[in-house]
């Protein structure tokens, strides 16, 4: 009994693998094939259905399911397991039928049942399934994403190209007619047809009208903006095939002329192709590398274009040197990556300034330059790298010579870097108390240095740097009043206003409040150095001590003026007619001027927006009036030619009243409002304003008023 | 008659209720005796009381001598509340007040024939401000009734000039729980519009730059939502502007001098401009005129111009002599306009007080104050402000409300004084608007008026067809003028006290533009429907109204009451259903007694 149910047991266990492994397999199968076919065609669930019935007949074909019965399971324990003797089926026959032979093997055998690894290969069998069905969830993620972006990407351009579908009319003669708009070839876009006369094509588009008309025609034009007339010549001999094609590049509008009677008239609208937009994120318009960091930047940069980037490339210019000697060396550095008409491109690139050939002191512009696959070019802004050159901050130049603000205490600074420097290069040979006991002297020296500066701002408190402009009330000198009112040309309160009068005379100091501002940028550095020497950090010290240094430098640079020699040539002087003061050979200059007015054009349509306004009560228009309406149509049909989109409604409706005896309010708003905005807003104008009509009345009021007083 | 006709009743009524009763008491049954004797007693008392009308006495309060009017807007159901008697003038209120109130066809011949009526109480919108003229100051007590929704009061100015800012001023009430909005449209476009909150009474401004050349007709719309609850008609009329004659004199070309020449140039305007060289020599411009002498400048050349620009230099430079001609011509209305730069020196001093700035702002932002407009940034260092002395009026401030430019009267004419010299970066930076606005505004607060030979106006702000309309002319002498409206002369009455000013009357029967020849010249105004503007009709007579009560009904005394009895007769239908319903007892009873 109980090898029946070992049996049983076996059985249910190779049904629920095998079941596994086929509805993975079919699963995976079915999920590869809809998404496959929803790749290409719409999405659909027969599909789905059927590609999941078919390879489960398949698998159930190959592997009858339903089969695996006892004597399957018999058979298996037989073929798999020699041990059993290929007795195993005797396991399946009731005792009371067994022999006595036949009880006995059984007996033997069931003892040897295997109880571990009973089911050989089910592990497989089930990674096959479930691999089938990875297969199957990848491929729906991946090419549902990709299409999915495709959409996004058409629903862009559909979006650009669809014209909002317009009621148009159309001839009665024409019987049939399709446009075809072929964009041009830099976009990679199809060719589209469509059933509308009212176009919107990429610039340089060409576009391909097949009519066809009901009956032959004697003429057949096409009229472009009201200027460009066009023959067309049919293409069958009944003259009822008409075909032609142009390249477009500008908008306006175009009407279709059947046998002499003009259509209705039909916008051209452009989409524009832009150039690629570039756009920096990293670096910084302006960097500076410091002495201690690494001379490398990274660059981050994020092209985008309309239909695809050609090529996009680094443009490096390195000047080198001083003064006149200033020398320039251009680079082009391409980013390493396949730009191959892509319409986004997010690049970086790393750029190493010592590979450039940069040295200190050395500067780096550069600007990113792309092209699209038109052939516009465009670039970003400029932006510089520099190095900082310590050779020049170390130098004494420039402490010889000139105003010297604050000599003896540059010296220390330099002095304190290279004690820094050297206490860094001996760090391998000294003790850790030793390199501690002298990055903290350092430390100490920084620190006087820093009061010493202080000073000059009225520093004389440690804690504060350089913020103790405010005096205290304790600092035991009189600043006298400070709200006392300012006195024109008072010399002693303008010199007050920028000395700090203090009891040592030595110390009183004149800056400019710019340079006291530098001076506090200055100790902010010293107090950063100070910061890293104190906790043993001479390393971290550097960079600040060095930036001290710099603007140090820059102060006293900044108190030197430079004048460059010019060479000048002057015309001789009359000696005998100087200083007489005569002007009698001198003669008034007199300009007289009538400005001409080129363009009445507005004045017109002022008048017409008037005269639009009174026929609102549906008058129809005396010829006066039809000829100013004229006129007023050339100023819509350049308005229109420009922007078909806003204007050639209004076109429409004037012709609309030209023509028309009964005039309809909604035609007259449309002109109105058109010829409202072609006359746009103006500035204004200064104007006298009107008085009563009597000018003798309010004239001798005025008079008699002025007698009274 | 009637006496008899009603004793013969009785009398037979009578005889038919005793011989009833008789035949009652004598049945052998004595079911329910006591009550047929009553049923039948009821019977014939309601049928006699049917034929005959039964009148009672009732008492009632009168206001005396008071009469009560019903205008339209009152409420119609509330009308039982009001005691006394009413009457309405309107035909219009017919349909609704026909049985309620008695029509009174002519109020004023009405109260010439009852003297003793001595007050009016007046419900509704009010009585019409024509029927209020003829009221001979009888005291009324106007009880108004709630305002409508929509415009209570609207002004435009109709005659405008060339790119000038139209505006649409007034006041409108929305009494609905949504918000209004008021829009302005014309020409088919939206020129502006606001929004009017719920439930509020909110002034609003509309503006719009004139761009027509001629007449025009502006809607003025409100929208709640999507319904239309008000359009109107703006009529408007635009004229070409008037050139205004400049006359520049600097003590040297500055940039000022030479943008601002440049600008009034292409815009042309006539300038003369004359800036110093040397001593005696000047440079000298002509621009969209014919050129004159500049060196010597007479009062009669300055007549002929409008404004006259001089920096603060030049006004020292020149002789004495011409600085009075100077200040003659500005006395007889000529515009001056004076860049200041020197502090409170020379012959400036007496007249304007320069105060130092103080504070250092590297941008200014100026506002004209008449306008409340305004102007963008400009970087400049100012040194210094003026300050306002008596007689004088702040033109231009800047951010701090410190003055930069001032006007004052002399004269007939104005002088303007500037701080400021380098409004020309406007035009570099690009600000075309600014600087037009800034000279626009100087100029304009200065520059001589000019009069009109002829001037038309409505007597009505609203004419409106199939009424009367008095038109109000001027003219520049005191002669007649000839006067036609359809090609038919019209009389003119002259004024009393002004020879120049008169009066003719039309009654316009068609509605929108219309024309009178005046001295040969068309001047036009419009004509509107009848309902036009009807809610700020309304409102003025609302406000007539009770001013007219206001004014009359200085003593508020009460009014006083008088009883008056009158009968009544009662109603035929009591007494019916008295009958039926005795009349049905009485058979009730023979039938219950027959069964049993």
């Amino acid at each position: 009994m109980q090898s029946q149910h070992y049996i049983n047991k076996l059985k249910y266990k190779w049904i629920v693998i095998y079941l596994i492994q086929g509805i993975a397999i079919c699963l995976g199968f079915s999920l590869l094939t809809t998404s496959v076919w929803a790749f290409f065609f719409s999405p659909h669930y027969g599909i789905t259905l059927f590609a999941f019935l078919l390879p489960s007949v398949v698998f159930c074909a190959f592997r009858p399911i339903w089969k695996i019965d006892k004597v399957w399971v018999v058979r298996y324990l037989d073929s798999q397991f020699p041990i059993l003797e290929d007795s195993a089926s005797l396991l399946l026959k009731d005792t009371a039928e067994l022999s006595l032979l036949e009880n006995l093997q059984v007996a033997k055998i069931y003892s040897l049942l295997p109880k571990k690894g009973v089911i050989k290969g089910a592990a497989k069998k089930i990674a096959v399934g479930i691999c089938c069905l990875a297969l199957g969830v990848t491929s729906v993620l991946t090419l549902g994403k990709l299409k999915n972006q495709q959409k996004k990407a058409t629903l862009i351009d559909n979006k650009q190209i669809s014209v909002a579908a317009i009621p148009e009319n159309i001839a009665p003669q024409i019987s049939d007619y399709l446009i075809t708009i072929q964009a041009p070839s830099y976009t990679l876009k199809p060719a589209r047809t469509q059933k509308q006369f009212t176009l919107k094509a990429e610039i340089g588009a060409t576009v391909k009208w097949s009519i066809q008309t009901n009956k032959s025609l004697q003429s057949f034009e096409i009229v472009f903006n009201d200027k460009e007339r066009i023959k067309l010549k049919p293409t069958d001999q009944n003259a009822t095939q008409w075909s032609f094609s142009k390249k477009i590049d500008k908008p306006g509008f175009y009407q279709l002329g059947i046998d002499g009677v003009k259509s209705d008239l039909y916008q051209i609208e452009l989409i524009p192709d832009h150039p690629v937009n570039i756009k920096v994120i990293q670096p910084k318009p302006q960097t500076t590398i410091d002495i201690g960091q690494a001379a490398k930047i990274d660059l981050s940069t994020i092209l985008t274009d309309d239909y695809g980037i050609k090529e996009a490339l680094i443009s490096a210019t390195m000047a080198s040197g001083k003064g006149e000697s200033v020398s320039f060396t251009e680079k082009k550095l391409s980013f390493d990556i396949d730009i191959s008409n892509k319409k986004k491109l997010n690049l970086k690139k790393h750029i190493n300034l010592k590979s450039l050939g940069m040295k200190p002191g050395d500067e780096l512009y550069f600007f990113i330059q792309a092209k699209d696959n038109k052939g516009q070019e465009s670039r970003s802004d400029v932006y510089s790298v520099s190095i900082i050159d310590t050779a020049e901050l170390m130098s004494m130049a420039g402490m010889t010579s000139g105003v010297n603000l604050v000599p003896e205490y540059f010296r220390s600074q330099r002095q304190i870097i290279l004690d820094t420097e050297k206490l860094l290069a001996e760090k391998a040979a000294l003790r850790l108390e030793e390199f501690k006991k002298r990055s903290n002297n350092l430390g100490v020296d920084q620190k006087l240095l820093r009061l010493r500066y202080g000073q000059f701002l009225g520093e004389e408190n440690e804690t504060q740097i350089g913020g103790d402009d405010e005096h205290h009330d304790g600092d035991g000198h009189d600043h006298g009043n400070h709200k006392e009112e300012e006195k024109f040309g008072d010399v002693q309160a303008l010199m007050d206003k920028y000395a700090h009068k203090h009891d040592i005379a030595e110390d009183a100091t004149f800056f400019e409040p710019e340079i006291k501002a530098q001076l506090k940028a200055v100790l902010n550095e010293m107090w950063k150095a100070e910061l890293n020497l104190r906790t043993y950090k001479p390393q971290e010290a550097l960079p600040f001590e060095y930036k001290a240094l710099r603007l140090l430098k820059d102060l006293q640079q900044k108190s030197r003026a430079y004048v460059a020699k010019t060479t000048i040539k002057t015309t001789t002087l009359k000696l005998e007619k100087r200083l007489t003061g005569e002007l009698d050979k001198i003669t008034n200059p007199n300009t007289v001027a009538q400005y001409e007015i080129t363009d009445r054009h507005k004045d017109e349509l002022k008048v017409l927006l008037a005269m639009l306004d009174l026929h609102r009560d549906g008058n129809p228009f005396n010829n006066n009036e039809k000829a100013l309406l004229q006129n007023g149509e050339k100023q819509i049909i350049s308005a229109a030619a420009d922007n078909p989109a806003s204007f050639l409604p209004a076109l429409t409706s004037l012709r609309k009243l030209n023509s028309r005896a009964k005039l309809q309010i909604r035609d007259l708003e449309t002109v109105s409002s058109a010829i409202y905005r072609i006359i746009g807003k103006t500035t204004t104008q200064p104007k006298a304003a009107t008085a009563g009509s009597s000018k003798k009345l309010s004239e001798s009021y005025f008079n008699n008023l002025k007698n009274r007083n | 008659m009637e006496m008899g006709f009603n004793v013969l009743v009785i009398i037979a009524c009578l005889l038919l209720l005793f011989f009833c009763i008789y035949l009652e008491v004598k049945r052998e049954n004595k079911h329910w005796l006591a009550g047929r004797i009553l049923g039948n007693i009821l019977l014939f008392g309601s049928l006699a009381l049917i034929a005959i009308p039964l009148f009672y006495q009732k008492k009632e309060v009168q206001l005396k001598n008071t009469l009560i009017i019903i205008t339209t807007g009152a409420n119609v159901d509330s009308l039982s509340k009001i005691q006394g008697k009413k009457c309405y003038t309107e035909p219009l209120l017919h349909r609704k007040l026909k049985g309620k109130a008695t029509y009174l066809p002519d109020l004023a011949y009405y109260l010439s024939e009852h003297p003793t009526t001595n007050s009016l109480q007046i419900f509704g919108y009010g009585l019409p401000e024509q029927d209020l003229k003829k009221l001979d100051s009888i005291s009324s007590s106007f009880y108004p009734a709630a305002a409508p929704s929509g415009l209570v009061t609207c002004h435009w100015i109709e005659k405008l000039k060339q790119e000038e800012v139209f505006t649409v001023q007034g006041r409108y009430r929305n009494n609905a729980s949504r918000t209004v909005q008021l829009k302005l449209i014309g020409f088919g476009t939206t020129l502006d519009s606001t929004i009017i909150a719920a439930n509020t009474l909110q002034d609003f401004s509309l503006k719009h730059q004139i761009r027509n050349n001629g007449k025009a007709v502006l809607q003025l719309i409100g929208l709640l939502g999507k319904d239309t609850v008000s359009k109107e008609n703006v009529p408007i009329q635009s004229f070409p502007k008037t050139p205004v004659k400049t006359f520049m004199l600097t003590s040297f070309p500055s940039f000022e001098y030479k943008f601002l020449k440049n600008w009034l140039y292409e815009k042309q305007y006539p300038v003369a401009a004359r800036s110093r060289i040397s001593k005696d020599k000047f440079s000298t411009d002509f621009l969209n005129r014919d050129s004159i002498k500049l060196a010597n400048i007479s009062l009669n050349q300055l007549q002929k111009e409008d404004v006259l620009m001089i920096d603060q230099n030049e006004l020292e430079n020149i002789t004495v002599g011409t600085r009075q001609t100077l200040m003659q011509a500005v006395e007889k209305g000529l515009g001056l306009i004076v860049w200041v730069d020197e502090p409170n020196a020379g012959s400036l001093q007496k007249r304007i007080k320069q105060v130092k700035n103080l504070k250092d702002d590297k941008l200014l932002r100026l506002t004209i104050i008449d306008q409340q407009q305004g102007l963008s940034e400009l970087s400049t260092d100012l040194k210094w402000l003026l300050s306002i002395q008596k007689g004088q009026q702040a033109l231009i401030n800047n951010q701090r409300n410190q003055t930069i430019a001032l006007q004052e009267l002399y004269g007939s004419g104005k002088i303007t004084y500037t701080t400021l010299s380098n409004s020309y970066q406007w035009l570099l930076n690009g600000r075309q608007e600014d600087y037009a606005n800034y000279w626009t505004s100087l100029i304009n607060a200065v520059a001589r008026k000019q009069s009109t030979n002829i001037n038309l106006n409505t007597g009505s702000l609203f004419p409106v067809i199939n009424e009367k309309l008095k038109l109000y002319l001027s003219t520049d002498n005191s002669n007649a003028p000839k006067v036609s409206y359809q090609n038919k002369s019209l009389t003119v009455n002259q004024n009393l006290l002004f020879p120049n000013h008169w009066e003719a009357q039309v009654w316009p029967l068609k509605s929108g533009w219309q024309t009178t020849q005046v001295n040969k010249k068309a001047e036009d105004f419009y004509v509107f429907e009848k309902q036009a503007w009807s809610s700020i009709k309304i409102s003025q007579t609302i406000q007539s109204n009770l001013d007219y009560s206001l004014k009359t009904n200085t003593e508020t005394t009460k009014p006083l009451k008088k009883e008056v009895i009158y009968k009544k007769e009662v109603s035929k239908w009591w007494f019916l259903i008295v009958l039926v319903l005795s009349s049905s007892f009485l058979w009730f009873e023979k039938r219950h007694h027959a069964k049993n």
